[in-house]
């Protein structure tokens, strides 16, 4: 590598086959076995507690006698626990996991075992138990985001803190001297959400500030926890799985810095547009009207970098299981991105605002893009990490068949009710119980939604665990390491 | 090493900018609004809680009625709250001050209810009449069918009539109704949430406010508040 400053342009992730370099890899990956696989096993765990919370919080939204009668299980507990399980339990287990993947295989230097950071994993998946069970004996704090009881949360904060070092400081030991873009946005998601958590654990939780103040900085936690942590990671996962599966560098890679300071600069100032026409200041409103205009660099350069990427190797991103998801992903961040630009002024706000529209787009950002990101990276590290194939290409298809139709299904009955709604609610002559009626048959094709992508996280669930359980019981030397393309099931 | 350094730089400069442009201004600029002193009653607006609606409030966050009601009226000009009878001007900043948490909600799967509890009746929904609020409670079916409100049995008790008959007791149509010699009474939390739903109402217009947000013309400023407000009442 010369010695120009890749401050500007930062270097791409390598665009080779890795069987050449497999020696090279192979302390880097034994060293990322603990916390990976704890990581993405606390990961599966959580996944399937929390879509059987949201499923039967989405059965209640149409059938309210379901389970009526039972204090712990009422619509609104069951919602938020079903909400902070898949954030803080699936979300953030993965995205670490991931990030933990992608930090070190980048600096390309083995991470150093840290004992305290395995324990912090484990604190972390305690309180979010913790935080599961308060929620539901009626101790939330009714913090959008941020519902678990105020005993668990300095534990997030104190864990999330550890992990992050530990992280961090693979930068440190880096064998190899740039800094790829993906370690930009890792790095970067770190740090905000470790200040965002902070922020909110001060001026919301524990000190609460006066009257509607409250109300901003909930806003920019909520898009900030969404874009600036999970969205990073997301992203990270795709400019780094793109160029290594197709085997060929990105398409308009200089775009790359722009995006990574646009997308940080811009979703930091966002979150605020959700409270137009509420009782803040009207030029917090304006800035987030603007913000969301501005975010639009950041779309249009890393849509642009991402999609036509991937348009161009469309044939070998079908039989790959990592492009499949990562391909889903990074249409939805697109059409995430730029549902949130059109609904947050004018007649786009007018239809959308407080209606289940705007839960479409919040659900399209965090199922549609993060969490298929998510298993996109998944499927290409837990084949090294295990050093054996996936257990069942089969229940791999099924994952990705019932996940793609189960996020369509829910964000589209969801955008299609609040449409209705939005537009309902406009006419002050038609009754609020009409409008309410009118969206109940979307509300039911949402709870089918959430039973696909629930079988689809079964079968994933149900092969993770067969991929690595041998792993961690019988002895590793015995197992044979199969060439690259053996270890993705399906290509 | 320099790399990093300035890397790091700027990620931290993003997030300081939204931190003070975002947080600390608001903070700082309206984040020790006062209430406003009326001379006339001698009482500072908005009033606080009483204290078992307070506790209503706790019960209000922990069942998660947030997740489908709002509480924001928003202005004539960009919504039908007002036509809709959710309130009779839009909720300003002030009206928020006591609260230790602000539940404003972000989904209106139900009507929003800042203004519920000054809520005029239509027809054969009593928002001002507890025993309304109640059976709403008990199953929301009662009186509202179509309605896809979670119903709240466990706010109730069913207990057996020991001499007089409770005042408190529901009357409930044949399914719901309780079996002869038992009634069914609100609980501690039930009466709670229903002081504290009975207790929301933004109707003190705020001279400095109503200059700047819009309140329907017709409308006369003080004795319009005054008139649905229990305050005026001495008490």
């Amino acid at each position: 590598m010369g010695s120009v400053p890749r401050t500007v342009v930062p270097p791409q992730p390598e665009a080779v086959t890795e069987a050449s370099r497999r020696e090279d890899f192979g302390p880097v990956d034994a060293s990322l076995r603990a916390p990976v696989v704890l990581l993405l096993g606390w990961a599966a765990i959580w996944l399937i507690v929390g879509l059987g919370l949201a499923l039967i919080s989405a059965w209640k939204m149409h059938t309210p006698s379901f389970l009526g009668g039972i204090e712990c299980l009422t619509l609104g507990r069951v919602d938020m626990a079903a909400n902070n399980v898949l954030l803080y339990g699936w979300g953030f287990n993965a995205a670490l996991g991931l990030g933990f993947w992608l930090l070190g295989r980048l600096s390309g230097s083995a991470v150093r075992p840290f004992g305290l950071g395995l324990v912090a994993i484990l604190f972390w998946n305690l309180a979010v138990a913790g935080g599961l069970v308060g929620i539901l004996i009626g101790d939330a704090t009714a913090i959008p985001f941020l519902e678990m009881p105020s005993y668990v949360l300095p534990v997030l904060l104190v864990s999330f803190s550890v992990i992050g070092a530990w992280l961090v400081a693979t930068l440190r030991d880096r064998a190899f001297k740039d800094i790829f873009i993906s370690q930009w946005y890792v790095i970067g998601g770190i740090f905000w959400f470790a200040w965002l958590l902070s922020v909110a654990l001060l001026m919301l939780v524990f000190f609460p500030v006066r009257g509607t103040v409250q109300a901003i900085i909930s806003a920019w936690y909520s898009h900030g926890l969404l874009w600036l942590w999970f969205g990073a990671v997301a992203l990270a996962a795709i400019y780094y799985f793109i160029p290594k599966i197709t085997g060929r560098p990105l398409r308009h890679f200089y775009l790359a810095t722009l995006g990574f300071w646009s997308y940080g600069v811009f979703n930091g100032w966002l979150g605020v547009q959700h409270l137009v026409g509420g009782p803040v200041p009207v030029w917090v409103q304006s800035v987030g009207i603007a913000a969301s205009l501005l975010s639009l660099v950041a779309v249009v350069s890393i849509g642009l970098t991402v999609l036509s990427s991937l348009l161009r190797s469309f044939g070998s991103s079908l039989s790959s299981p990592t492009l499949r998801f990562i391909t889903f992903a990074s249409v939805s961040f697109v059409v995430s991105a730029l549902q949130l630009v059109f609904t947050s002024f004018g007649r786009g706000a007018a239809l959308t605002h407080l209606t289940y529209a705007e839960q479409s787009q919040t659900y399209l950002t965090f199922f549609g893009f993060f969490t298929m990101a998510a298993f996109g990276a998944i499927y290409y590290l837990v084949p090294r990490l295990a050093q054996k194939p996936w257990s069942s290409a089969g229940l791999i298809n099924v994952h990705f068949v019932a996940s793609a139709l189960g996020v369509v299904l829910v964000f589209a009955s969801l955008l299609l009710a609040g449409l209705k709604q939005g537009a309902e609610l406009q006419q002050a002559d038609l009754t609020f119980s009409t409008i309410v009626e009118g969206t109940l048959p979307y509300l039911a094709a949402r709870a089918g939604g959430v039973i696909l992508f629930l079988i689809g996280q079964i079968a994933f669930a149900v092969n993770l665990g067969l991929t690595l359980t041998p792993t961690l019981a019988g002895d590793r030397a015995a197992l044979v390491l199969p060439e690259p393309p053996e270890l993705e099931a399906a290509r | 090493m320099n790399r990093i350094s300035i890397t790091a730089l700027g990620i931290f400069a993003v997030l300081a900018s939204s931190w003070t442009g975002i947080v600390l201004s608001n903070q700082r600029s309206y984040g020790g609004l006062t209430p406003f002193v009326d001379k006339d009653d001698n009482k500072a607006y908005p009033l606080q809680l009483p204290g078992l609606a307070a506790q209503g409030k706790r019960v209000y966050e922990d069942l998660g009625c947030a997740v489908c009601h709002t509480q924001q009226v928003h202005a004539a000009v960009t919504s039908t709250d007002i036509k809709r009878g959710w309130g009779d001007r839009q909720s300003v900043a002030r009206d928020y001050l006591w609260e230790d948490r602000v539940v404003l909600g972000s989904l209106r799967a139900g009507p929003d209810l800042r203004n519920v509890g000054a809520r005029k009746p239509e027809g054969d929904r009593k928002y001002d009449d507890p025993a309304w609020h109640y059976r709403h409670l008990y199953d929301a079916r009662l009186t509202s069918p179509g309605s896809n409100m979670p119903p709240f049995p466990f706010l109730f008790e069913q207990r057996k009539i020991i001499g007089q008959a409770s005042p408190k007791a529901l009357t409930l149509p044949a399914p719901y109704s309780a079996p002869a010699g038992y009634e069914i009474i609100p609980t501690a939390r039930g009466e709670a949430l229903v002081a504290y739903l009975m207790n929301l109402k933004d109707t003190f217009n705020y001279p400095e406010e109503s200059s700047k947000v819009y309140v329907e013309p017709k409308k006369k400023e003080k004795p319009a508040g005054a008139e649905h407000s229990q305050p005026k009442e001495k008490k």
